[in-house]
């Protein structure tokens, strides 16, 4: 249930094969930390905030890692396609990519990703909005080639 | 730009969206073990191994985790509580600090004081001020607790149907996941569900409570419909009505009022009121969910009315909340087939 909130979150930061790899880390790390946890009702915004440290991490362990091709695990035109598109959303600012991710990703809904990631209703509103305003721009400023 | 598909995907689809999402699929998560198959594609082994050597390293790779398990699980005969806040009764003696609940005992909280139980290895329960809740069993493969009132916020890691708490008026059958559940004085309870999936059982009726879902439970009717706590407030009130009803005259209007409300996302509600309306309502029911969500072209409508288990099972398939043969193994017992009229 958890697991397409986590990926959301480190495709918004990491390439999507280190992604992948990162989703299984962050539940092993959330595991091995439980008894940190005070608050159950408050899981999956402290899932979120390992998942977003973790991806931190990842570059610090990694600092070019990121160079490697976006599409490394492609092997077909629809995931190079794909790999493009995540390549554009990670250039919008921070502030949009997760809640984007999350939505044209995992499919959540607006009320979904608000109760995952601890934003407020209204931010995930304007993110969402100004989010794929921005992307759309972008999109027909620069097309895939 | 559709702001109003981008909030809420139910909506009327934005073409633009649409396409974003329909590319953007193949970053979806997946388990990893769908993963590998995915990358090895059709790669086929040369020569598979013959059956009784694959049925042989499945029965010992299971016996294995098994013994593991139930070392792990061994550990812990009576649970290690926490107080704080204030003081704590175990077994009638006051306590504050550390402490064990045995199997048998029941732990009470003051008005001002808390309590953190340690459930063996598996998860944690959070006991809140005014709560009374006793230790039933801590077993390798059940553990099981009973809340007479107040409230708990449970959070297990473990195979689904492990860890139980028992109610007045049903039972909270952990499937993996964190939940809270309250108990009124008269008996009366509400399940809502943070993360994973809650079954709530009495006799032959279950409910299956996913993440942002809620369930009460009543004297007489034992668990109610799921919903979701974000539905409209009059989609809940009716919901409330019609679970309240055990007797003639059934409440028509009450599910009109829930058909009327219901989103694509309340499918999982109109899946349960399908056993619990009388059989001339399910018709009503049945048209609202394909109206929501898409039903398969061979669905026969006949057979769902008849509540038929593989028409149910194509209908549930709807939902899109994973694949059915999980669900049969771990969360559907089958005991809820018994229509209602």
């Amino acid at each position: 249930m958890h697991s397409g909130m986590v990926n959301g979150i480190l495709l918004a930061r990491v390439p999507r094969p280190y992604a992948e790899d990162l989703v299984q880390d962050v539940f092993l790390f959330a595991f091995q930390k439980l008894n940190t946890l005070r608050e159950p009702a408050a899981f999956a915004g402290w899932l979120a905030t390992i998942a977003r440290h973790r991806a931190a991490d990842y570059f610090r362990r990694e600092p070019r890692a990121e160079r490697l091709p976006e599409d490394l695990a492609a092997c077909d035109s629809s995931d190079e396609e794909c790999a493009w598109v995540l390549g554009q959303i990670r250039a919008l600012p921070e502030a949009y990519r997760e809640t984007l991710l999350l939505r044209l990703v995992e499919g959540m809904s607006g009320p979904e990703i608000a109760a995952r990631t601890g934003l407020t209703p209204d931010s995930v509103r304007v993110n969402l909005h100004r989010g794929m305003k921005q992307l759309r721009e972008k999109l027909e400023r620069e097309p895939r080639r | 730009m559709s702001d109003d598909y981008m909030w809420d995907p139910s909506a009327s689809a934005d073409a633009e969206t649409e396409r974003l999402e329909r590319i953007l699929k193949h970053a979806r998560y997946r388990p990893a073990t769908e993963r590998l198959a995915f990358r090895l594609g059709g790669l086929r082994p040369r020569r598979a191994a013959p059956v009784w050597m694959r049925l042989a390293a499945a029965l010992a790779v299971a016996g294995a985790v098994s013994g593991a398990w139930m070392l792990w699980s061994a550990r812990t005969a009576a649970w290690d509580v926490q107080v704080s806040g204030g003081v704590a009764r175990i077994a009638s003696r006051p306590v504050t600090g550390a402490a064990r609940l045995g199997v048998g005992e029941w732990l009470e909280t003051d008005p001002d004081a808390s309590a953190r139980v340690r459930v063996g290895v598996i998860g944690q329960v959070e006991v809140a001020p005014g709560t009374r809740v006793g230790l039933v069993s801590a077993g390798l493969l059940e553990k099981r607790m009973s809340l007479s009132r107040g409230t708990i916020h449970a959070m297990i890691f473990a195979p689904p149907r492990r860890f139980f708490v028992n109610t007045p008026w049903a039972v909270a059958v952990d499937l993996g996941c964190a939940y809270s559940l309250s108990v009124e004085n008269n008996g009366d309870g509400l399940l809502r569900v943070t993360a994973g999936w809650v079954g709530f059982q009495a006799g032959g009726r279950e409910s299956f409570i996913p993440a942002g879902a809620a369930c009460r439970t009543s004297a007489g009717t034992g668990p109610g419909t799921p919903f979701y706590l974000d539905s409209s407030d009059e989609l809940q009130q009716a919901l409330a009505e019609l679970d309240s009803v055990s007797t003639a005259p059934w409440p028509r209007l009450a599910l009109e009022r829930v058909l009327a409300e219901a989103r694509q996302r309340d499918g999982v509600t109109l899946w349960h009121l399908l056993f619990r309306v009388p059989p001339a309502e399910r018709v009503l029911v049945y048209q609202r969910f394909s109206e929501l969500l898409p039903v398969p072209p061979e669905m026969e409508k006949d057979a769902v009315l008849r509540l038929e288990r593989r028409a149910m099972d194509r209908l549930w398939n709807a939902l899109g909340l994973g694949p059915m043969q999980w669900w049969r193994r771990w969360k559907w017992p089958w005991a809820m087939l018994t229509p209602t009229g």
